[in-house]
């Protein structure tokens, strides 16, 4: 039997990334690979671009170390370590240890056609878009190993549809998005993906500790004003996950009732899923 | 439940849903009683005198006649009357959904009525201005000649023969903006998708809410794609078959998959779809009054399984707190 659900978008791409024009050794810690892995995670609000855990470690100020530096196409493709998959700006993302992990495993790797850029060469010239040929190399890379690469996102080859994740808030699962009509070939794409990073057998933080102070609310009859973790106004709370802001986007949306009703439902299904 | 019963309580559901200003559409299989819904509904407005309009099936087509005289707006108002008299014409089950009956006295004329008054209305600045709005997202636009007492209609700057979408896009228009200036607050429109594509389906209900934002609808609809980018609105969903219902809010429908699911396929799979404790649970959510045999069931309900109980538990705290 299905049930009303309460359905949030998961981020599955960060559009505004913005990179240096230079080509440079970006996996070496120099002035240029501050500025873009500063700027993807401002673009991801210091969350892991993969379960959107907080990276921050609580406050803004000691980011540096709490992150990985995330390669979309894995540098590595069966055991030969590429240069340009190791220094291209636009191969990186930002992500927990965790998932940097899962998401090496189990790959399948590009055909030797796929890997003959120079990035000596690269380094000659500046660039502020992704080059055809790393474009083709991460399209087959996404392709053959059914992953929704950061932070551009993967687009479904018929449709152009963005292939999308939502979380089911109280059945607490990462689901692929009912949006856009998928057919069965890409859910199960997504749902490998879903799989590949572990996400709902991970303890990820969502939305356990929200539910509980709402839930004390309600007792006193006064929700209390609930703050995002914002990367601009940091806030020390335990709201970890991106997915607690998206929930208090929600949350705000609704009427007093319909809050009170809201908490209760889901307090009521984890309790008896602890149960 | 009898079908008089249901026809009832969707009524009442829907005049509750305006009160608490959403707009409300109703859907579901032909034959499941959303044309009988809204005949209740219009009925209960016209006793308790409240000023509402009603838009039927009928009443899409918009066409000149040379076998009519042209009337300025004086003649015109004669003809067509007050909001109130169309709504009783129209709600006479005589013509109800067979005529169009837009004016009184020539009936199946509404067409050639409409036309007359988007002539004599073009010339007022702020119609116009209002109307271009309206088609603007639909690459159609309209011209009056008016020396010639004409109208060109265009669809990307080139002139066409007005389509049945186009047609059916206007006349709601006319109708409505009739309405509005007799302060008419609650217009109801049989089938508001009628003759209109997935995008125009899609977009009329924003689009109206933005020009009229003072009215608040009610509509039966069969298209999918109506639903993705509803705001405000609750959505009643008929099951004529076992005489049951279920209310959904726009907030809820968060893309097709999940529309085609909840509005269109689980009244079918009974098994599938949502539980009575849910429906119920969906009701108070929505400020939606429990019925008598709404609060039986609540009260009485066996079997019920965990899940079940805690929602029923939040129900009954809920309806407590509104005592």
């Amino acid at each position: 039997m299905t049930s009303i659900k309460i359905l949030l978008n998961f981020p599955t791409s960060y559009s505004n990334v913005e990179y240096p024009s230079k080509n440079v050794m970006y996996y070496n810690k120099n002035k240029y690979s501050k500025k873009l892995f500063t700027s993807l995670l401002e673009s991801s609000d210091y969350r892991c671009m993969y379960c959107g855990i907080d990276l921050s470690g609580g406050t803004r100020h000691d980011i540096v170390g709490t992150f990985e530096k995330e390669h979309s196409i894995e540098k590595k493709q069966d055991k030969q370590e590429f240069k340009f998959l190791r220094e291209c700006k636009f191969n990186f993302s930002v992500s927990c240890p965790d998932c940097n992990k899962y998401k090496s495993e189990k790959l399948t790797f590009l055909n030797k056609e796929f890997l003959n850029i120079d990035y000596d060469e690269c380094r000659k010239k500046e660039c502020s878009y992704k080059c055809i040929e790393f474009e083709e190399a991460l399209d087959k890379y996404v392709d053959i190993n059914n992953i929704i690469i950061q932070p551009g996102g993967t687009y479904e080859t018929r449709t152009g549809f963005p292939l999308k994740i939502q979380y089911d808030v109280l059945e607490k699962r990462f689901t692929p998005s009912t949006e856009y009509g998928y057919d069965d070939d890409v859910k199960r794409s997504i749902e490998l993906h879903i799989k590949r990073f572990k996400l709902n057998k991970r303890n990820l933080n969502i939305l356990d500790q929200i539910i509980t102070d709402l839930h004390n609310d309600v007792e006193n009859e006064s929700f209390r004003k609930l703050a995002k973790k914002s990367a601009i106004n940091p806030v020390n709370n335990n709201y970890k996950n991106v997915l607690d802001d998206i929930f208090i986007d929600y949350f705000h949306s609704l009427s007093k009732k319909q809050k009170r009703m809201t908490v209760k439902r889901i307090f009521a299904a984890y309790t008896s899923m602890n149960k | 439940m009898m079908y008089k019963d249901y026809i009832n309580e969707i009524k009442k559901i829907a005049i509750k849903s305006i009160d608490n200003n959403y707009h409300v559409c109703i859907t579901g299989k032909n034959m499941s009683g959303k044309s009988d819904a809204l005949i209740a509904i219009l009925n209960e407005y016209l006793e308790r005198n409240n000023p509402c309009y009603f838009i039927d099936t009928v009443n899409r087509v918009i066409f000149n006649s040379e076998a009519f005289p042209n009337f300025d707006e004086n003649e015109l108002s004669i003809y067509l009357g007050k909001p109130r008299d169309i709504l009783n014409r129209r709600v006479n089950t005589k013509y109800f959904n067979k005529i169009d009956v837009f004016a009184g006295g020539e009936h199946n004329a509404g067409a050639y009525y409409s036309f007359q008054f988007l002539i004599n209305s073009l010339e007022d600045k702020q119609f116009h201005k209002l109307l271009k709005e309206f088609l603007s997202d639909f690459n159609v636009g309209i011209e009056l000649i008016s020396d010639k007492n004409e109208i060109v209609f265009t669809m990307n700057q080139e002139e066409v023969v007005a389509s049945s979408g186009y047609q059916a896009l206007l006349r709601i228009f006319i109708e409505i903006y009739y309405a509005t200036k007799y302060d008419v607050k609650i217009v109801v429109i049989d089938e508001i998708d009628e003759h209109l594509d997935n995008k125009m389906s899609r977009t009329i209900i924003n689009k109206l809410n933005d020009i009229f934002p003072e009215i608040k609808i009610i509509t039966t609809v069969h298209s999918l794609t109506f639903f993705e980018e509803l705001e405000n609105t609750k959505i009643i969903v008929l099951d004529g078959d076992s005489y049951s219902y279920k209310i959904l809010d726009s907030r809820d429908l968060g893309n097709l998959e999940y529309i085609n699911r909840e509005v269109f396929n689980s009244y079918i799979e009974r098994n599938t779809g949502i539980s009575k404790m849910e429906q119920l649970y969906m009701k108070v959510f929505n400020d939606i009054d429990l019925t008598s045999e709404d609060k039986k069931y609540l009260i009485h309900a066996e079997r019920l399984s965990q899940k079940e109980k805690s929602i029923k538990d939040i129900i009954l705290e809920e309806i407590k707190l509104d005592d």
